[in-house]
């Protein structure tokens, strides 16, 4: 049990500077240094006191840093939809805007009698359901709720997968309550489909959570 | 990042200042510490126990969470006192390099331990225990006010800047992997991150201010380190 390395206890005494507890908190610390710093706070109950406000406000920078990216994300999503949406507009060609016109006219006259309600359908899904199977409408938008997810309010990485494992869509959303809540596009296909949580940042890799539903 | 209160006047909250001050432990007489508490003194286990036991205390919560707690700082305690008792400890200067050594041989036993009985009860799921990394409420809501506060600032950082801090604080990537990617000198890193902790320290004080929190904190601290 005796300590055979080197006496290096001045060291010890020291207090270690910001950036060296900064390191210590994000577990980057070398193996002198860590040597160095374990072996100081196990004795000084200030620097264990620095320790403690640094790991809040690493927190607190990190959950403002996922804050920020979340939304950026979110709003190039929506700026690459609304692109998308005027470039269609602008691809389209020139001769067929005749005849989208007189389908436009047509439409007003007789699709109302034929009209369908194309609101969302709500879906719930449970992480803990066993079996059971929740079911989509075909070729509706969905506005589904992912429940008792069990994970820290931040963001995931959510994708949507086919029965095949094909990734149909993706999506970063942030976790509230316990829930993630998504407006899915409309699925053309019937069949069992999957949606898988990731984390993100360096966290892209970790399936945290997989949910399934069958589209009828 | 930076702890807004004690920004605000280190001297007031009893920080220590970095690299210059020496920890009041360096006045310690370590070999008449030692002889006490192999002398089974009390006044000796005493002021053991007042030196290690919160850096004991946080040490065992970061490696293994707060799942019971108060028995592994009073097992590895009981270690300690009883090596120094047997005379394991030849040179008693050398006690805090010994605590650490038998702290680090405790987190290594509880974590094999929990692996062993994870492999007895693989059939079980009985939620074997492993760090909590969770803060508790009041921890939670100091983030959380803390971040909402950060957001503007990092907000009105360049992208580049922010990316060194997303790099740094969200994707954990080593100063030196940024510096080489991002080429940047480290100059320039230690720069930019002590330019934004300033900005927080200096939103927080605000805050703190317009909050009346500063003016009380101040006026009834009495100046003792935590």
């Amino acid at each position: 049990m005796q300590d055979t390395r080197p006496n290096n206890m001045n060291n010890y005494l020291e207090h270690p500077g910001e950036e060296v507890l900064e390191r210590f908190v994000l577990h980057q610390s070398g193996e002198e240094e860590l040597e160095v710093v374990e072996t100081h706070i196990l004795a000084c109950d200030s620097c264990v006191a620095r320790l403690e406000n640094l790991e809040i406000d690493i927190a607190a920078t990190k959950l403002a840093l996922q804050e920020i990216k979340r939304k950026e994300a979110l709003q190039s999503q929506v700026a690459a939809a609304r692109r998308a949406s005027w470039r269609s507009w602008f691809t389209m060609p020139r001769l067929s805007m005749a005849g989208g016109l007189a389908a436009i006219a047509l439409g007003i006259l007789i699709v109302p009698q034929f009209r369908t309600n194309d609101t969302a359908a709500e879906v719930n899904l449970y992480a803990n359901r066993g079996q059971e199977v929740a079911q989509a409408p075909l070729a509706k938008p969905l506005h589904v709720v992912l429940n008792n997810l069990d994970l820290p309010d931040g963001s995931v990485v959510v994708k949507l997968l086919d029965d095949q494992g094909k990734e149909d869509w993706t999506a970063v959303a942030p976790v509230q309550k316990d829930q993630v809540a998504l407006n899915l596009p409309k699925i053309q296909q019937r069949g069992e489909y999957h949606i898988q949580l990731y984390g993100t940042g360096s966290n892209t890799a970790n399936e945290l959570k997989e949910f399934a539903f069958e589209v009828k | 990042m930076v702890a807004t209160q004690q920004s605000v006047d280190p001297s007031a909250s009893g920080e220590p200042q970095p690299g210059q001050n020496r920890a009041p432990v360096s006045t310690v007489d370590w070999a008449a510490l030692v002889e006490q508490v192999k002398a089974g003194s009390d006044e000796g286990m005493e002021q053991l126990y007042k030196l290690f036991s919160r850096g004991i205390r946080y040490y065992l919560c970061r490696q293994l969470g707060p799942q019971e707690l108060e028995d592994k700082v009073h097992d590895t305690f009981l270690i300690v006192v009883n090596a120094i008792r047997r005379g394991d400890l030849r040179e008693p200067e050398r006690l805090m390099g010994f605590v650490r050594t038998v702290v680090r041989r405790q987190v290594a036993a509880y974590i094999e331990n929990a692996v062993q009985t994870r492999r007895e009860q693989t059939d079980l799921e009985t939620g074997i225990s492993v760090a909590d990394g969770n803060k508790n409420p009041e921890q939670v809501a100091i983030v959380q006010e803390k971040a909402e506060l950060m957001e503007s600032t990092l907000k009105a950082l360049s992208p580049r800047d922010r990316d060194i801090l997303v790099r740094f604080y969200l994707k954990e990537q080593p100063q030196e992997q940024i510096c080489a990617e991002m080429k940047l000198t480290e100059t320039q890193f230690r720069l930019l991150k002590s330019r934004a902790k300033a900005k927080f320290g200096e939103l927080g004080r605000k805050k703190l201010t317009n909050n009346g929190i500063l003016s009380v904190r101040v006026r009834t601290h009495d100046g003792r380190p935590h």
